[in-house]
């Protein structure tokens, strides 16, 4: 693969191990969010229908599956039926497919677009499960998949690579249970694999157990990308809040062993993710197949909202315990333009026309409000053109002494703050070690600590004893009020994430420490040390 | 155990020009030299902490028209470690540079280090091989087969950090050991070896990805 070819595409499983989850539903309203997504660049999202004993994602794309020349499109077994009957006519065709270049060979060979419905959304193309015609069930139930994949199976990777080559999305509503559809859908394909689950036991440990069996198959494979599950609750009920409740603490507590034990992590927390990502049932989409986020409005209460919520985190974070949330921005889309700048010239003249009319009191009200905003966008401009202020509070690092505390490496720092402001206290205190000598920047933010007892230091590289008592502790003195002209010294002490960091590798030179924390305003001010 | 200046001179004098070489298998898509790229990148940052101008080898850089077996040959005798990015793939001998790499640092260390506990090589597993050959097993691994699965952004992890914490800290040991039995690198008379580390290897077919027959 060649650095000029985009980045593969990502694709996304929805699996449910029960039907009448609303995982197909799911399906249609993520196509619907990240077709607009994509809508504007060049590479769409494809959803696939791979539940082929019972279709019915076509369903929610009716007007567009329905038109005369697409209901005879074949679709997702008719795919592999017509290529499983090429690689046995063909007997040199296998080696080619399975090439570097094999999905382009793959798609010389069977057109992908001869299978694809286009457009049945905006940014949106769609595979059907196949041609529904009377040899349909025939055609499903004779495809020997066991047999396919023992001869023939790393075409299925081919095929992968072939999808995620034309679209940045693809989404493949799966089989539900444990079979060998199933087992495609949620082992070979994904990178991202969405457990759908309704709350009853049947449903929850049908995922719990299909999720680490995907994982350990992934693991166990010639397969390097990611396998991140993302659970999504469905069909809660907000009338029961105590079998919510207990529900809620059950799968979260189920989800988080699962992600322990096959991540290898230490401690999973899904507090955070199981708050905001949850479908509630509503009686209206029981009815039919609507798409929530192509018909309603996105409310707090509302279904589309709660897909939101969901697929924003799909999206952006890598695995569900992910703490970036910040970077998910759930009310974006939402957010009102605000224009700050009204035609001005059109809006003397309205007042104008008022003095001239009538409605005194109007005319003077309108006049005061154009006063104030032309003061108020005065000033906003005064202050982006005048430089901002220095911070009120500089200081100076005193020392730097590295030591290690039970197997972790800290730094001790003593610090002198002054302040040339107003009086303050002094908070948010943070640690920045650069590496300004490697090719890469190496930085590491480290949370302050509160000393609670008097340590033994390394220094130039023999031990030594400076006692640091806890009443230097700078983070101490300094929630008192700083006064103005005051200066205040105390230590800093900083835990570094690096266990097995030797201390003495903290003293080598070219490594910069940037000390920072904030006056009472919140403005930040930076000391820069070289570490010697 | 950290690389001193003076530790740090002598092995780039005795003719080491990388902390680290990485050798993977070569397949039909980028994700595994992009785990490569994470690996090289997070080795490089950990050991800029206790030395300047930290060096790893990885093949994917190599100029065109470079030789690259003579460049690949020379940069692993010029390397004092080897990471060898392990998985089922990477003993088959449909990627036999792969088990030449090993069997050449395997040789290099031996004659570096006589009679040392250390082994120049660290495998890193990023897949897990149930037929795991000898010649891997006898080495202390280390395990990321699992922070792998997490997402695209594992390297970000807490956990991958400490994974290549153990990595570089086992590079440090073996350059001071290194430095210590005075061993150069004598690339002339180094002669890169014809036969894998994994030629009597037994591949096992991965089974079937079906609900019942998976492993």
């Amino acid at each position: 693969m060649t650095t000029e070819e985009p980045p593969p595409g990502t694709i996304i499983t929805f699996y449910s191990y029960k039907g009448g989850t609303g995982r197909s539903m799911a399906v249609a309203n993520a196509a619907c969010w990240l077709g607009r997504k994509v809508s504007t660049s060049s590479r769409k999202a494809l959803v696939m229908d791979w539940d082929l004993e019972a279709p019915g994602l076509h369903r929610f794309f009716a007007p567009q599956v329905d038109r005369p020349e697409n209901v005879a499109r074949p679709g997702i077994i008719n795919y592999f039926d017509a290529l499983h009957k090429k690689l046995k006519q063909n007997e040199g065709l296998y080696a080619e497919l399975v090439s570097e270049w094999g999905w382009k060979v793959l798609d010389r060979e069977l057109p992908l677009d001869d299978y694809i419905i286009p457009n049945v959304l905006p940014g949106v193309d769609f595979i059907k499960a196949g041609e529904f015609n009377a040899a349909y069930t025939e055609l499903v139930s004779a495809f020997n998949w066991v047999e396919f994949y023992s001869q023939f199976g790393d075409v299925i990777e081919t095929f992968r690579l072939l999808i995620v080559s034309k679209y940045t999305y693809c989404l493949i509503d799966s089989r539900t249970g444990f079979t060998d559809i199933s087992g495609i859908c949620t082992m070979l394909m994904p990178e991202k694999l969405i457990t759908v689950f309704t709350p009853n036991h049947q449903s929850l440990s049908g995922v719990i157990d299909l999720l680490a069996r995907a994982a350990a198959y992934r693991r166990a494979s010639n397969d390097f990308r990611p396998l991140s599950v993302f659970p999504l609750p469905s069909r809660i009920e907000n009338a029961e809040l105590g079998l919510k409740k207990d529900w809620r603490a059950r799968y979260q507590a189920e989800f988080e062993g699962a992600f322990r034990h096959i991540y290898q992590l230490e401690k999973c927390e899904l507090s955070d993710y199981f708050d905001e990502v949850q479908l509630p049932h509503i009686a209206y989409y029981a009815y039919g197949e609507s798409i929530a986020m192509h018909e309603e409005r996105s409310d707090a209460l509302s279904l589309s909202r709660a897909y939101e919520n969901f697929f924003q985190r799909l999206i952006e974070l890598d695995f569900p315990w992910d703490k970036r949330v910040a970077a998910v921005d759930i009310q974006e889309e939402a957010q009102p333009e605000v224009t700050l700048v009204p035609n001005p010239g059109g809006l003397a003249h309205e007042i104008k026309r008022l003095w001239q009319g009538s409605s005194r009191p109007v005319a003077v009200f309108a006049t005061l409000t154009l006063a104030a905003v032309v003061a108020f966008l005065l000033y906003g401009l005064l202050r982006v053109i005048s430089p901002a202020p220095p911070p009120n509070l500089s200081g100076k690092v005193e020392q730097i002494v590295p030591t290690r505390v039970r197997d972790t490496p800290e730094v001790f720092i003593q610090l002198s703050v002054v302040n040339n402001g107003p009086p303050t206290t002094v908070s948010n205190y943070s640690l920045q070690i650069t590496s300004i000598n490697s090719r890469e920047v190496d930085s590491k933010e480290i949370t302050p600590v509160e000393f609670n007892e008097v340590l033994p230091v390394f220094r130039s590289g023999a031990l030594e004893s400076i006692t640091v008592y806890p009443q230097e502790s700078m983070i101490r003195q300094t929630t008192q009020k700083v006064g103005t002209g005051q200066t205040t010294r105390g230590w800093l002490r900083f835990s570094i994430p690096v266990p097995m960091l030797d201390p003495q590798a903290l003293r080598r030179p070219g490594l910069r420490y940037v000390v920072s924390f904030a006056d009472d305003t919140g403005k930040v001010s930076y000391v820069v040390h070289d570490g010697s | 155990m950290a690389i001193t200046p003076g530790i740090e001179q002598w092995l780039k004098d005795a003719g080491y020009e990388y902390h680290c070489f990485i050798s993977y298998p070569r397949i039909r898509n980028n994700d595994l030299v992009e785990c490569a790229k994470r690996v090289q990148e997070a080795i490089e940052n950990d050991l800029a902490l206790s030395i300047n101008n930290p060096s790893v080898f990885l093949d994917d850089s190599i100029p065109g028209g470079t030789l690259w077996e003579t460049k690949i040959v020379t940069a692993l005798c010029r390397s004092l470690t080897m990471v060898a990015l392990c998985a089922g793939i990477y003993y088959h001998p449909a990627h036999r540079w792969c088990g030449l790499e090993w069997a050449a640092m395997d040789g290099l260390g031996k004659s570096r280090l006589p009679g040392s506990e250390f082994r120049t090589i660290i495998p890193l597993i990023v897949r897990e091989e149930s037929s795991t050959p000898e010649a891997v097993l006898k080495t202390q691994w280390i395990d990321i087969s699992r922070l792998t699965l997490q997402g695209r952004r594992y390297y970000t992890t807490k956990e991958f950090r400490l994974r290549i914490r153990e990595v570089v800290t086992q590079i440090e040991r073996i350059a001071v050991a290194i430095a210590s039995q005075q061993a150069k690198t004598d690339c002339q008379q180094f002669k890169f070896p014809s036969t894998s580390a994994f030629s009597d290897w037994l591949s096992v077919k991965q089974a079937a990805p079906f609900y019942g027959n998976e492993r």
